[in-house]
């Protein structure tokens, strides 16, 4: 029963550590732009066929793969905000409308993908995975990558925004984009800058799930569900929050599996989210915002 | 010859589900993901009443849209929480779930396998057999279905739903439990996907989870959308548009592993193009309604300026002295920064209170905490010997307590007559059962509150402009609206914030003349003010603020006299 528990957890942490860099280059884009980046999702599933496209289909080595895969992702999140979003801003569209035409991008290019690569999975080989036995767990090495990537990337995320120029303003522009103006930050270019670093996040995210579990072209849609409720749950605006949003559904999601029969598996982040929204709207770490801003 | 038959039954199902749809984010501005999920539980109830219980198909109907409905006012229940996106990720979420369930819970379900030989249904001892037989039916339904939602749509009921969609500060600051409504429009809208639900279950007689799918909710909100939100007509129109388009793609000869996803992209591309270049649709929501509307019945006698629908109460009250609302040692902090610091502050009956004192002395907090929308952390606000502390904006309105806004928070998007008919106070008829169960009173009482909505536009000066939309209207008259709207509430305590400001002197003189008047119909006053010749011309007793506090108090010249004072506001 323990080591089922123990398990559980590590498998709970591994998964965990994903959701968290899924959920930081969702919020990054959400917590500067105040955009609710759907098609984040699409940018994810672009990565893993980039991947699988330049691994597999070109035989590349698989490092120089995940580079490409990264520059696919960045530029396909750069010319969603450069193409769709911006001139939605220049016309003073509701947050409404832009959500809207943030599920046309994300449709658009799903089915797009399902047309060019068909729809069962692609697996992308070449990593040395290799079981690791630890007592009374196991988990690969594959997983162990999981982790680590995921918190160095949390880290020199944080370093970026805290210690250098660029990061500052962009934290300047999260906090108040009119108070950043004001100041002389250019906030379209700080725009592009969070698309640009939150596509680039995704990718490593995308292609690590992809080298475990395959990709599918519908595997963005559960991404950007996850990453969005991370970040609720996490408080809108903190990137620890999002992190830790991230563990917390990681880590339910693989305990549910053992208390829940298997049909109500995906409702578990949901319940989580609901859990949240009722007792506490601003999430965990998210500041306490005034009841209602008139 | 069926094939036609075929995709007219669709257009008449996803008729129902467009115009129920367009309740939700066209109406009432609630962005779901889920409707197709309620479409779902809605086949699936019915189809599992008649396989497992024998049940009857009228019952089974019944019994979905009842299922339906509930679930739809939980799902509701996230949606009582101020942020939309949480709204998104919740909807798109249960729709995962609901997909996930039906996939899933094989015992009741049958997963992917679906359910197979659901029957027909019998009405009235007829069995209805042929797709032929069926059409007539599916239209009938769905012009039922049509009838329902736009006597909803233009009842009380859903010109709060707008109300909502367009400010919910502002609904609620006028009395509306926004609570209540989100709730009902939830389940309304699901009951009605619920019909449709039924009718193609029992018309396929074969459901499995892949007709309830997120695809197919996109499609949905594609339709709604392309048509024209808050239109129903719109939602006709793109019904049989995108019902029938992509049935064109078939002489194009896409192979068929390729049809459904080429559909999708088609839909993906109608959205971002849609909000990009027509945002408002095909038909846009005010494209027929625009123009004067008519005259109330009774409108041939000349309606009376202001008039009773200013209030009733005598004005002999005027000025007695008497406190109506008294605020005790209230504190309010944000963070570290005291914006009300032991304020005590005595409102008298029949007057003009002036609120003046520098930016950031808190008189805005001040109105916040009065109308509920904040709560103070130490102190007491009674009115008429009631604690107010802890109640609820709505409920404050109720009492009799109104207040305007600095940025005024219209209703842009409603006409200038629909911003002050919302406001009237007591309607029961927008009860969404009264709408349907008592609709003679529901339009007697309508065409009171037209009378009573233009007698007070004529008080301010816009009946001219009755029919147009309040974003159309220049700044002065949009002010007047913002005027017009309070008085309507019908409220004895009116808390006017910055009534004057940004005006031309003209406009100022007029909007003074009116505010003037006002206590002669029994109304109290407190005015927050930085022009200080209109609060010269206006207040008696002036307080004056300052770091959250009422520093002094007195008539207005007195106060204006004190150099004190002066170098405090002025700020030297």
């Amino acid at each position: 029963m323990l080591e089922l528990f123990a398990q559980l957890t590590v498998n709970g942490l591994v998964s965990g550590s994903l959701f968290a860099l899924l959920a930081i280059s969702f919020g990054v884009i959400l917590g500067t732009t105040r955009t609710f980046h759907f098609a984040h999702g699409i940018v994810y599933t672009a990565a893993a066929y980039g991947a699988y496209a330049f691994a597999e289909g070109l035989s590349l080595p698989l490092w120089l793969a995940v580079g490409l895969a990264v520059v696919v992702a960045v530029l396909l999140g750069v010319g969603i905000e450069v193409f769709v979003y911006q001139p939605l801003r220049r016309l003073y569209a509701s947050p409404l409308t832009v959500l809207i035409a943030s599920l046309g991008v994300l449709i658009i290019v799903e089915n797009a993908i399902a047309i060019f690569f068909s729809t069962d999975a692609k697996i992308v080989t070449g990593f040395p995975s290799r079981l690791i036995v630890l007592g009374e767990v196991a988990f690969t090495t594959l997983h162990l990558a999981m982790v680590l990537v995921s918190w160095s990337l949390f880290f020199i995320l944080l370093l970026y925004l805290y210690r250098t120029k660029t990061g500052k303003a962009m934290r300047g522009v999260a906090t108040s984009p009119e108070m950043a103006e004001i100041v002389g930050i250019d906030t379209r270019r700080v725009f592009v800058g969070a698309f640009a670093i939150g596509s680039a996040l995704a990718a490593p995210a995308a292609i690590l799930y992809t080298l475990d579990k395959g990709a599918t072209p519908d595997m963005g849609v559960t991404a950007v569900l996850m990453a969005a409720i991370a970040v609720i749950v996490g408080g809108v605006g903190s990137l620890p929050g999002a992190a830790l949003g991230g563990m917390i559904i990681g880590l339910a999601r693989n305990w549910g599996i053992w208390l829940l029969p298997s049909e109500w598996q995906s409702a578990i982040a949901f319940g989580i989210l609901l859990l949240v929204i009722l007792f506490r709207p601003t999430g965990l770490f998210g500041v306490k915002l005034r009841k209602a801003e008139v | 010859m069926d094939y036609f038959i075929h995709v007219a039954i669709l257009i008449a199902l996803y008729t129902i589900l467009s115009t129920s749809y367009n309740l939700l984010i066209g109406y009432t501005g609630l962005f779901s993901i889920a409707h197709a999920a309620f479409y779902g539980i809605g086949a699936y109830t019915s189809a599992l009443l008649t396989l497992h219980f024998g049940a009857s198909f009228p019952l089974a109907l019944l019994g979905a849209i009842v299922v339906t409905a509930l679930v739809g006012g939980a799902i509701g229940v996230p949606a009582l929480r101020v942020r939309g996106d949480y709204l998104v990720i919740a909807s798109f979420g249960f729709q995962m779930i609901v997909f996930g369930v039906m996939l899933n819970w094989l015992a009741l379900t049958r997963g992917e396998g679906g359910l197979a030989g659901i029957p027909r249904p019998v009405l009235f001892g007829i069995k209805i057999f042929s797709p032929a037989a069926y059409l007539p039916l599916a239209v009938a339904v769905a012009g039922i279905c049509f009838l329902v939602t736009w006597w909803v749509a233009r009842s009380p009921f859903g010109r709060v739903l707008r109300a909502i969609r367009e400010d919910e500060v502002a609904a609620q600051s006028l009395g509306k439990d926004i609570v209540y409504f989100k709730i009902t429009v939830f389940a309304l809208a699901g009951g009605l996907a619920a019909v449709a639900g039924s009718f193609y279950a029992h018309y396929i007689t074969f459901i499995n989870p892949l007709s309830f799918t997120l695809d197919e909710s996109i499609f949905i909100m594609a339709v709604v959308l392309v048509g024209g939100a808050g239109n129903l007509w719109g939602s006709l129109v793109g019904t049989v548009a995108l019902v029938v388009a992509p049935e064109a793609l078939r002489f194009l000869r896409i192979p068929d592993a390729i049809a459904a996803p080429f559909r999708q992209i088609l839909y993906g591309l109608l959205l971002v193009l849609f909000v990009r270049f027509r945002p408002q649709g095909l038909i846009g929501e005010h494209s027929a309604t625009r123009g004067t509307p008519k005259v109330p019945a009774g409108g041939d006698k000349k309606v009376e300026e202001g008039g009773s629908a200013l209030g009733t109460r005598p004005p002999q009250t005027a000025g007695n002295g008497k406190p109506l609302l008294t605020l005790r040692n209230v504190t309010k902090s944000f963070g570290g920064i005291r914006a009300l610091d032991n304020l005590s502050l005595t409102l008298e009956e029949g007057r003009i209170t002036g609120l003046i004192g520098p930016n950031g002395a808190g008189k805005t907090t001040a109105f916040n905490l009065i109308t509920g929308f904040l709560e103070p952390d130490a102190g007491s606000i009674v009115y008429r010997g009631r604690e107010l502390r802890g109640a609820k904006p709505h409920e404050i309105s109720r009492l009799g307590i109104a207040r305007s806004f600095q940025d005024l928070r219209l209703f842009p998007r409603m006409t200038v007559l629909d911003n002050v008919v919302v406001a009237l106070p007591g309607q029961r008829t927008e009860q969404l059962s009264l709408v349907f169960f008592a609709a003679p009173r529901v339009v007697s009482a309508e065409r009171e509150n037209l009378r009573r909505a233009y007698e007070l536009l004529a008080f301010v000066g816009l009946a001219e402009k009755a029919g147009e939309l309040a974003e159309d209207l220049s700044y002065p008259e949009q002010k007047l609206l913002a005027l017009a709207r309070l008085l309507a509430t019908q409220a004895n305590l009116l808390l006017l914030d910055e009534p004057a400001s940004g005006l031309d002197p003209t406009s100022v003189e007029a909007i003074m003349a009116l505010i003037r008047r006002l206590p002669d119909y029994g109304k109290t006053i407190c005015v927050i003010e930085h022009n200080l010749d209109v609060i010269k011309g206006l207040a008696d007793p002036v307080v004056f603020l300052n770091e959250g506090r009422a520093i002094a108090s007195g008539a207005p010249a007195q106060i204006m006299a004190s150099p004190q004072l002066a170098d405090i506001y002025f700020g030297v």
